[in-house]
């Protein structure tokens, strides 16, 4: 008889319980009165050529995520495994070489790129500095023509470009040094619909040409969908359910990931959407809830979520995590 | 002058706020821009009108013209009329504008941040406008701008009055904004990208309050967005823009169901939608043209697959599929011969 489980696959980014805490100072000897939480405990495996999805609100701490990754700022604890190897555990040379692997692209393309440096400068830099023995200027080139940017363009400066184009130029930058792994941070938030359409069709091209990983990070929940293998739901600093990007309308189970999903307007007037409406706002990093941090909003929260965080823990199939102590009860009130 | 209108409305109902021919041009410094080139659309009481279309394409300064706020220079309306209720505003001197302004039309702009005031109390902000406009003395104000914090949903509103925008977060702020634009109980409603620059879960909570709101109060909203999934919530009418025009206008149902113009189909296709399973998405060929060097004729002729030789010389004038629908493209024209 034949097995259903898949191959058996290493991951090429595996996160394991990721902090980071800012210290909040106050006073005359800006002595540290508290912590902001950002990241308090993330964790999830990238595999090869596959993108995982980052979603979650403003505030959530997605983007420290990527920048911790990436080291732009410190982790307070975890491990960042870039195969097999922990990022945060390196310096210096041995940190440097292993950065040509992991790239990121970054939200806004207006403040992303030096104005005063050229298209070709911007994208040989690190290619100069990760591949010197390479000839700069040819790669260069070989990387500009994949992300549909014109030779011509090598000399001229970032502000002469729209926005889209600009994003290609980050895009081509990334790539540059053959990463394993781009984080894409926002990629196309700050454009306009059918340049987003654009962009994303060209990172999902150059994924299936080069088989990039992609982190993606973002708060818009088609797009997620659309670009996808599976979705990772953060809030207020931590991921509570990670699922099958194919079964976002049928298979989540978290409170927050199905108001999330349910707050997504129609794409067709009449359309009946069930919408459930969460109270309230993210509360503050700062004074975030004791036990499960989402019971302040969640309609389904009792005692034990006050007293206890729920750890992320297997949820209804081989590709699903969750994170609530009363996913088997939700789930079984929704089928009555 | 109130006969005149009459005759060329439709003649279920008098317009609320009528847009006709309005065109603002902005002189750079490296030419005449036409940021909103003779458009045309109405919205009656109790209605929704969404603008949509993409950065540039002229759907705020339409607005901005509506209520006078062009910076001049560079900017001037140089042409048309903005009838409300009958009255070209245009026409009208800037006193009589104030009396209009923030009173009977009032605006919601995009950034919440920076359009409230940071060293002014919340709670002021809105008394202010109900101390110019409706003769409150500044103690019933205050009491009254309480009131419309609680209205707009801002818990503990009597505490909330007396901080900054600063400190709140900014779904609170877009809260403020829109009970500061709602406090005189206007007529008209312009909402700026009112939620673009919030999550989807806040979204959903104001564009559920601005629904609320209209229903209780009648008022009419020209709701400024580029989100087709916001226009299909909460939009009765729909003026569809590109290039400072507008291309195409009709019910939600038209524009959805209908759509005619080359460019809202494309719009229409390259938007995600979530339910649906595709491997590339839709893409519109070539990008939005330099607002200095349109091209002659359609502004969209460059991009369009269904280009005919007399869409890169003549302006489309509108065709007409019902009396609420309509869409500039020559495709629709049989006069495209001559």
């Amino acid at each position: 008889m034949k097995t259903d489980n898949p191959p058996v696959r290493s991951p090429i980014l595996s996160v394991r319980d990721l902090k980071v805490h800012f210290p909040v100072k106050q006073g005359v000897f800006k002595k540290t009165v508290g912590h902001v939480k950002a990241v308090d405990g993330v964790g999830f495996d990238l595999y090869p050529g596959q993108t995982l999805g980052l979603v979650g609100e403003s505030g959530c701490g997605k983007t420290t995520v990527a920048r911790a990754l990436v080291r732009l700022v410190r982790a307070r604890s975890g491990s960042v495994r870039l195969n097999g190897d922990d990022l945060l555990a390196l310096s210096g040379k041995a940190l440097r070489e292993r950065r040509r692997h992991i790239q990121m692209i970054f939200q806004d393309p207006f403040s992303s790129l030096d104005p005063r440096m050229t298209v070709g400068q911007i994208i040989g830099e690190a290619v100069a500095f990760h591949r010197p023995d390479a000839d700069v200027q040819a790669l260069v080139l070989t990387y500009m023509e994949m992300t549909g940017l014109r030779p011509e363009v090598y000399n001229r400066y970032p502000h002469e470009f729209s926005g889209g184009q600009r994003q290609r130029i980050g895009i081509a930058r990334a790539l540059a040094t053959e990463p394993g792994v781009v984080i894409a941070d926002e990629p196309v938030s700050a454009l306009d619909v059918s340049v987003q359409a654009k962009v994303l069709n060209l990172m999902k091209q150059l994924q299936k040409d080069l088989g990039i990983a992609y982190l993606f990070i973002t708060h818009d929940l088609s797009v997620v969908k659309h670009v996808s293998d599976r979705i990772a739901v953060m809030y207020l600093g931590s991921v509570v359910e990670v699922f099958d990007a194919g079964k976002i309308r049928s298979g989540t189970v978290h409170p927050y990931t199905r108001a999330l999903i349910s707050s997504i307007p129609a794409q067709m007037p009449g359309t009946p959407t069930e919408k459930i409406q969460l109270q309230g706002e993210i509360p503050s990093p700062l004074h975030a809830p004791s036990g499960c941090k989402f019971r302040t909003r969640c309609p389904y929260a009792s005692g034990r979520c006050r007293n206890e965080r729920p750890g992320l823990g297997p949820g209804t199939g081989p590709d699903h995590w969750v994170a609530c102590h009363h996913w088997k009860i939700i789930c079984e009130k929704e089928r009555e | 002058m109130e006969k005149n209108i009459q005759k060329n409305a439709p003649k279920n109902a008098s317009p609320l706020l009528e847009i006709r021919d309005l065109e603002t041009w902005f002189y750079t410094e490296d030419g005449v821009v036409r940021g909103c080139d003779r458009v045309s659309y109405r919205v009656d009481k109790g209605e929704t009108l969404a603008v949509v279309g993409e950065s540039g394409s002229g759907k705020s300064v339409t607005a901005m013209s509506v209520l006078g706020l062009i910076p001049d220079p560079p900017g001037r309306v140089v042409g048309g009329q903005v009838l409300f209720k009958g009255r070209n505003l245009l026409d009208m001197d800037s006193k009589e504008m104030q009396q209009i302004r923030g009173n009977r039309i009032s605006m919601i702009f995009q950034e919440p941040m920076t359009s409230l005031n940071p060293v002014m109390t919340v709670g002021r902000q809105i008394a202010e406008s109900l101390v110019l406009h409706q003769g409150y003395s500044g103690k019933e104000a205050m009491v009254k701008a309480k009131e419309m914090l609680a209205m707009v949903g801002i818990p503990d509103p009597d505490a909330r009055a007396g901080e900054y925008p600063y400190q709140l977060s900014g779904g609170m702020r877009q809260r403020v904004m829109i009970a500061i634009a709602l406090a005189c109980r206007p007529e008209v409603l312009i909402a700026d990208e009112p939620t673009s620059a919030l999550d989807v879960t806040i979204q959903a909570q104001i564009l559920g309050l601005m629904k609320r709101l209209q229903q209780e109060m009648g008022m009419a909203i020209i709701l400024i967005t580029h989100d087709m999934g916001v226009v299909a919530e909460t939009a009765d009418k729909v003026a569809v823009m590109y290039c400072g025009r507008v291309v195409e206008y009709g019910t939600a149902e038209d524009i959805f169901h209908d759509p005619r113009h080359p460019y809202l189909e494309g719009l229409r296709r390259s938007v995600l939608d979530i339910d649906a399973d595709v491997e590339e998405l839709y893409m519109i060929r070539g990008s939005v043209p330099d607002p200095l060097d349109l091209p002659r004729g359609c502004s969209f002729a460059p991009r369009c697959a269904h280009a005919m030789e007399i869409c890169e010389q003549k302006t489309p004038p509108a065709a007409y599929f019902s009396h609420t629908h309509h869409a500039c493209c020559w495709l629709y024209r049989e006069d495209h011969e001559d």
